[in-house]
């Protein structure tokens, strides 16, 4: 009986790490699509995300389902929690990334004009972050979940920088504006998307340690 | 633990000695006793034939009391005892007691015999008396005259007798016996130790074989069965080191080819697991080969397609090759190939083999031919549409409007030479690029300023209808190995776009100077700039930043293309520094 718990619980987590290989690619693409101001990738994304929208909600079912049928504790508990919770944030994740894709659908339009941020540093961190956070979850390596968490202070400053040079950028140029606030919406997806990849590290670290890391409670506060 | 042969030996040595010895001296003394016994019987007939003579030559049956005082004076200083008995069984004298008080012995075993015998036979018994309370051996005969039995002698002689006779000589001979029983059992238990402590030897080197120490040979016994294990065991010890160092090497040489591979190879189980990766495979997916041993390859790969190819051909058997494009920071292009392994034996679990080649820059080489077949081919289809256009509008019948024909014309010269300077410029670049090939570009000593200064004024007039100013600052130097033709249609190709790309009255320095044994001639100007992300593909062919604005300027879009191949040409590179909004700086750097 424990080996066939085991055993579904095992494919719950496979076809979560599916499920975040797939969001790793729709990112890049993403990343790929602004860099490049390509439409038919920016389609592509879009087009895409029904089937992680409906994979999503699969995933979340067969939890449920595992839950019911073995009510497991410890353990096995905390993993189906942190599988439905990471779940839910890398479809989060997907659907901020398609969001990113239809603000290039508008920028397209005007090839010349620069984002007021630096877009490849900010998409190469997130970038980074993503993959470690879904690094953590494999190995279980508190380490890096913490290193995930460390990077989101670089996101929120590049992002609160963005503000100001936009708002000169718009001075200068007014004809433009349209355009620029397109371009801090997609720094704020950004930073949006960094927070929710903080939280799957939050839940990874909650998943080894058994410990809520989230919103910064510290230990020994409100215990029974 | 297994009883010791040591004390299997000994006891079994011992255990043969001790029954011999038993045996053999319940043996020896029955020998001993039967011997004295025969004797014994034998001195009493001696003693027998005596008192019979003694006493049948002057028999009378009714003297007893003669015949007792007779036996009385025979047994007197002797143990032996005579016995006179009646046929009737009557015992009339006896030398010990009196006989009156003895019993009737007709039932006496020897007695019977005695008078069951023929002539000159004798009773023998060995038996209890009850008269006397003793054993003994008694011989009696019967003594006839004429036919007739007038009465039985027998003589006797106390058992104890012989046993006191045979013990000290029996003691001896156990004595005797004892003392070899005992050095048997001390040589038995030396040789049974000898052979263990041999069998220990051997299984000690044989223990040290089994922990992989081949490099020793056992001493070889003397003993002829063991001298054969051991050299059995040396034997065995070589092969088997020979084999190790064999499969050794052989891994060894595996493990080289795998890490020297420049391809990423990967091994998985049929359950997704990973066997082993190899160097450039923990280079490519940034890991290391002991952290992914024997987990899921779903968190090795970070690429759904990988993983989706993989997955494939695991579950297909079918032996693939795929391109798939990883979409992290670099965009790296991988051919992947994936096989089964067929398992060696049946009870191995199945694998399958992957091998990832980098063929990124194979598809960027790719990429950017077709971009320039693409763009050449645009490129002059569009003069052509526009002369054929207009030649057909002429024929048709625009020729005879004079005003309108005169303006055709120009456009189509004009078209037809913007042809004419494509291919020129075309051709001159495959050239460059031929002559590079073939080291015929022909380099001499020339003066630099002249070169620089030529280049400036060709564009010199166009730079100032738009007010803008060419400065040429050369340093001081020694005349430099170029070829003079080609450096001079370079930087002034470079001054060509710096005058395109300047704002009104802007400023552009064509400059040169010696640094670290290179010649470094730059051409900056403070006009639009380029923007970071067109920097690299700046010098490819055809490569425009802004399609509109350049092609209405007339540029063909190989300018860069030939800066760089020139640039080459002459065994240098070049190098470009922009910043949006304020000016670029574009320098051909070659050996001095």
């Amino acid at each position: 009986m424990t080996v066939r718990v085991q055993k579904d619980i095992e494919k719950l987590k496979q076809r979560l790490l599916e499920m975040g290989l797939v969001i790793e690619e729709v990112f890049s693409k993403a990343v790929r699509c602004v860099q490049k101001r390509d439409i038919t990738l920016a389609r592509e994304i879009i087009e895409g995300d029904r089937a992680v929208d409906i994979a999503e909600v699969d995933l979340e079912e067969e939890c449920l389902k595992t839950l019911a049928l073995y009510q497991p504790v410890a353990a096995d508990l905390r993993l189906i929690v942190a599988v439905m919770k990471i779940n839910n944030d890398l479809e989060r994740i997907g659907d901020l990334a398609v969001n990113i894709a239809e603000r290039i659908l508008t920028l397209s339009q005007r090839q010349d004009v620069e984002l007021p941020f630096d877009f490849n540093r900010m998409s190469s961190v997130v970038r980074d972050m993503l993959k470690k956070s879904i690094d953590s979850l494999v190995k279980l390596d508190k380490q890096k979940a913490r290193e995930v968490l460390a990077c989101d202070e670089e996101i929120d400053s590049i992002h609160r920088a963005m503000y100001s040079t936009a708002s000169e950028n718009m001075r200068q140029s007014p004809n433009k504006i349209e355009y620029l606030l397109n371009a801090i919406a997609i720094s704020r997806y950004l930073e949006r998307i960094a927070d929710h990849i903080t939280n799957i590290a939050e839940d990874v670290i909650y998943l080894i340690e058994g410990e809520i890391v989230r919103h910064n409670i510290k230990e020994g506060q409100d215990k029974k | 633990m297994k009883r010791k042969l040591l004390w299997q030996l000994f006891f079994a040595f011992s255990a043969i000695v001790i029954i011999s010895f038993i045996f053999y001296a319940a043996v020896s003394f029955r020998l001993f006793t039967r011997f004295y016994e025969e004797r014994t019987v034998s001195d009493l007939s001696a003693h027998l034939s005596i008192a019979e003579h003694i006493l049948s030559t002057a028999w009378n049956s009714e003297a007893s009391a003669e015949t007792q005082a007779v036996l009385l004076r025979m047994g007197k200083d002797s143990d032996i005892r005579y016995t006179v008995i009646l046929p009737n069984g009557k015992v009339i004298a006896d030398s010990v007691e009196d006989p009156s008080l003895m019993a009737n012995h007709d039932d006496r075993p020897e007695i019977i015999a005695a008078i069951a015998a023929s002539e000159g036979g004798k009773g023998v018994a060995i038996r209890y008396s009850p008269t006397l309370k003793k054993d003994f051996v008694y011989v009696a005969e019967s003594v006839k005259n004429n036919g007739q039995l007038q009465f039985v002698l027998r003589v006797a002689r106390p058992l104890a007798t012989i046993n006191e006779a045979v013990s000290p000589l029996f003691h001896e001979v156990l004595l005797a016996l004892f003392l070899i029983v005992a050095l048997a059992i001390i040589i038995s238990f030396f040789v049974a130790r000898r052979i263990s402590m041999t069998l220990a030897v051997l299984r000690d080197g044989a223990e040290s074989f089994a922990r992989g120490e081949f490099t020793h040979r056992l001493p070889v016994p003397p003993t002829g069965e063991f001298a054969q294990l051991a050299v059995s065991l040396n034997a065995m010890a070589e092969a088997l080191d020979d084999r190790i160092g064999t499969i050794t090497a052989q891994k060894q040489e595996l493990e080289t080819i795998l890490s020297s591979m420049d391809e990423a190879l990967l091994m998985v189980y049929e359950d997704e697991r990973v066997v082993r990766i190899n160097y450039a495979a923990e280079m490519l997916f940034e890991v290391s080969a002991q952290a992914v041993a024997g987990k899921p390859v779903i968190g090795l790969v970070h690429n759904k397609q990988l993983y989706e190819f993989i997955r494939e051909v695991i579950s297909s058997g079918i032996t693939a090759n795929r391109d798939v494009e990883l979409f992290d920071a670099d965009s790296k292009v991988l051919h992947a190939h994936g096989a089964i392994v067929p398992s060696a034996e049946g009870s191995a679990p199945r694998m399958a083999l992957f091998v990832f080649s980098d063929i990124t820059h194979l598809k960027r080489l790719e990429n950017i031919r077709k971009e320039f077949v693409a763009n050449v081919s645009h490129e002059l289809r569009t003069p052509i549409t526009a002369i054929k256009g207009f030649a057909e509008t002429l024929l048709d019948g625009a020729i005879d409007e004079r005003e309108n024909a005169k303006v055709f014309l120009e456009t189509i010269s004009r078209q037809a030479e913007r042809l004419g300077s494509i291919i020129e410029e075309l051709l001159a670049l495959s050239r460059i690029e031929r002559d590079t090939d073939r080291k015929e570009i022909v380099l001499a000593r020339e003066e630099l300023k002249p070169i620089l200064d030529s280049a400036a004024n060709s564009y010199r007039q166009r730079a100032e209808k738009r007010g803008i100013i060419i400065e040429v600052k050369c340093d001081e130097m020694q005349p430099v190995m170029v070829n003079r033709q080609l450096i001079e249609q370079a930087v002034g190709n470079l001054v060509d776009n710096a005058v395109t790309y300047s704002h009104d009255n802007g400023l552009i320095e064509v400059l040169a100077r010696r640094e670290g044994g290179e010649i470094i001639l730059s051409v900056r100007d403070n006009g639009i700039g380029i923007s970071s992300e067109h920097l690299p593909r700046l010098f490819e062919r055809f490569y425009r930043v802004d399609k509109a604005r350049s092609r209405k300027a007339g540029g063909t879009g190989l300018g860069l293309s030939i800066v760089k191949h020139i640039s080459i040409a002459h065994g240098g590179r070049v190098a470009v520094e922009s910043v949006t909004g304020k000016g670029s700086m574009f320098s051909i750097i070659i050996p001095a």
